[in-house]
């Protein structure tokens, strides 16, 4: 018998305690649930949200890989970003994802001075170079916008040192 | 097509699962349906991604993927002979409790898929683990060994272990197509496998059903599963992790109560499969060996039940092997812990156990949660101090605190940034088996006996 009430003691403290975790989780899960709306089942579904977040970007995926496709094979291209910034750090990754099979190398440009990044390489060795939020530098002749904040400019648009 | 292929791809996981389950499970009298299915997701994903892994040695493409399908083919055929006529039980509801709890738990699987719908795959989702399934998807299901020496790519982790996206390069070379959207299908899967496994668990620790049925109907509302930054909507490993680790002591506690082989075959079988999923898993998998010991040594357990533990060594050590041939890059969060080095960041200690405590209280991340588990072990304390209730403590405060003491060597200069982005994930690793530890406490906790 004495058992009886430290049964219902304990059951009380279970359902109050069950209660209030109900009642400080729930809004948690339906805020979650509302966050975003659903999602066409596309390949490149979370890259191209990714893109358009941080580099303005529509179907960016898929043009970024297109425009790496038809890089030279031989050379690899570069990507440049700027040192110690998120966003075009992110982007640099991203694009290193969809470049794939090919190599590609980064460099980081300090901020505020991304007018002279990719200076002194060596432009014999790239098949391009793709500027990550950073703007496209002097020596850059043709770009390829591929969205507001991503350029690619391909090898031959490059223009060598000794002919500027 | 690549919901047939999806499809596909899913059966044949599933398919090698019921085999390893079958096998494990030999000689059961009565085979529990749902527990079948939960564990055979579990040990599917594990054994296809070997299979995947370990065939690309020798091939790649089609050949690769015939190989592994026969091999999912030949797991199922073992373990329907090994069957041997072992009826099959559905449980069913027995109560209208019972029916309101099952309907909360299908609510909260069909809220995952949804959720997972909504989303995209996080950072380390996509970064870390679909970005392996990619290339070795683009590469005849072998990730190239040129990836794991691949400087420009080492955010990605190339030196993490393969079972996620190894599954999910299975998924893809089923549906003719690398997607970031359906691979993330196989995430409230897990979800789905570790909500039966909870209920089965829990239900078993408490001595009752209608306990594990409820900390698995409010299972769903751990705001971090949701909400985080690693949370089952995003392709995170770390909850596929707290999954089998619940399997794991799960089926040692099953073991120990029931004196039962079988669930010790389950128990070990699974603990092989934590180096594989995440390196974190490496501390899960000693915790786990340490537990899996006690019971072996008071219950004077056979030479091959000792055996039984090395299978997550020899995983761990085979992957070790592979990176050191492949010439992998290394990541370095962390520095190589000796004496000097603790010496010189002991003053860490006191900032990241006081980081531990305030990220467990945490109510955006965990709600009350941590704080019901506290009260759960304090009740099963007075009420039931066996070595059950050691063991499922040691299982789940032991890694917490490991974890925590691996940022006294973290090599971030900022070491309390290191932590608030990687600890909370650590503790979704743990949080299940947490769950199992309040249905003992709700239940009579005869389970634990």
């Amino acid at each position: 018998m004495a058992r009886r009430p430290l049964a219902t003691t304990q059951c009380a403290f279970w359902a109050a305690v069950c209660l209030i975790y109900i009642i400080g989780s729930a809004p948690r899960l339906v805020k979650a649930l509302r966050a975003d709306a659903f999602n066409a089942p596309a390949a490149f579904h979370s890259t191209d949200k990714y893109l358009a977040a941080t580099a303005g970007m529509t179907d960016g995926s898929r043009r970024i890989g297109d425009a790496l496709t038809l890089l030279p094979d031989k050379k690899r291209p570069i990507g440049i970003v700027k040192s110690e910034e998120p966003v075009s750090s992110f982007i640099g990754m991203v694009v290193a994802y969809l470049a794939w099979p090919r190599e590609i190398r980064f460099i980081s440009a300090a901020t505020g001075v991304t007018s002279d990044a990719g200076e002194g390489l060596d432009r014999r060795c790239l098949s391009g170079v793709v500027f990550c939020d950073v703007s496209t530098p002097s020596w850059a002749r043709k770009r390829v916008q591929l969205g507001p904040s991503v350029s690619l400019v391909p090898s031959p648009t490059i223009i060598e040192p000794e002919a500027r | 097509m690549i919901l047939i292929g999806l499809i596909a791809g899913l059966g044949t996981i599933l398919l090698a699962g019921f085999g390893v389950t079958l096998l494990l499970l030999r000689n059961t009298p009565r085979l529990q349906a749902a527990e079948c299915l939960a564990l055979a997701w579990l040990f599917g994903c594990g054994a296809v991604s070997l299979l995947l892994f370990l065939g690309g040695i020798f091939m790649t493409g089609l050949p690769l993927q015939l190989l592994v399908t026969l091999g999912c083919v030949g797991l199922a055929f073992s373990g329907w002979k090994a069957k041997a006529g072992s009826p099959w039980v559905v449980p069913k509801p027995a109560n209208k409790l019972e029916w309101f709890l099952s309907a909360l738990i299908v609510f909260g699987v069909l809220t995952m898929f949804l959720a997972s719908a909504q989303h995209t795959l996080g950072w380390d989702g996509l970064l870390n683990w679909e970005i392996k399934a990619r290339y070795a998807f683009l590469s005849g299901g072998v990730l190239p060994s040129a990836y794991y020496r691949d400087a420009a790519r080492v955010f990605s982790h190339p030196e993490y272990p393969l079972l996620i996206p190894m599954t999910e390069t299975w998924l893809y070379l089923w549906m003719g197509e690398a997607n970031q959207f359906w691979v993330k299908t196989i995430f409230p899967l897990f979800y789905a496998a570790g909500a039966i496994l909870l209920a089965l668990v829990g239900s078993r620790m408490a001595g009752r059903r209608w306990p594990g049925l409820a900390v698995t109907a409010l299972l769903v509302l751990v705001p971090f599963l949701t909400n985080g930054t690693g949370g089952v909507v995003v392709g995170y490993a770390d909850f596929p992790l707290g999954v089998v680790y619940l399997a794991v002591i799960g089926y040692l506690l099953t073991s120990l109560k029931q004196d039962d082989a079988r669930s010790f075959r389950v128990y070990a079988a699974a603990m092989a499969l934590l180096p594989w999923m995440k390196r974190e898993g490496i501390v899960l998998w000693l915790v786990a060996a340490f537990c899996g010991a006690i019971v072996l040594w008071q219950r004077r357990g056979k030479p091959g039940a000792w055996l039984s533990l090395v299978a997550g060594v020899a995983v761990l050590i085979g992957w070790r092997v592979y990176l050191h041939v492949v010439h992998a890059v290394e990541s370095h969060d962390f520095l190589t812990p000796d004496w000097t080095m603790l010496r010189t960041n002991f003053y860490r200690v006191g900032p990241v156990f006081r980081e531990v405590f305030m990220e467990m209280s945490r109510a955006s991340d965990w709600s009350f949660f941590w704080w019901i588990v506290l009260a759960a072990f304090g009740t099963l304390a007075f009420r039931a101090r066996h070595v059950g209730t050691f063991l499922l403590s040691l299982g789940v405060f032991a890694p917490i605190a490991l974890f925590g003491c691996s940022y006294v060597f973290s090599a971030w200069p900022d070491y309390l940034a290191h932590m608030s982005t990687s600890f909370p994930r650590l503790l979704l690793q743990i949080m299940p088996a947490g769950w199992v530890a309040v249905a003992a406490a709700v239940g009579e906790n005869r389970g634990l006996d």
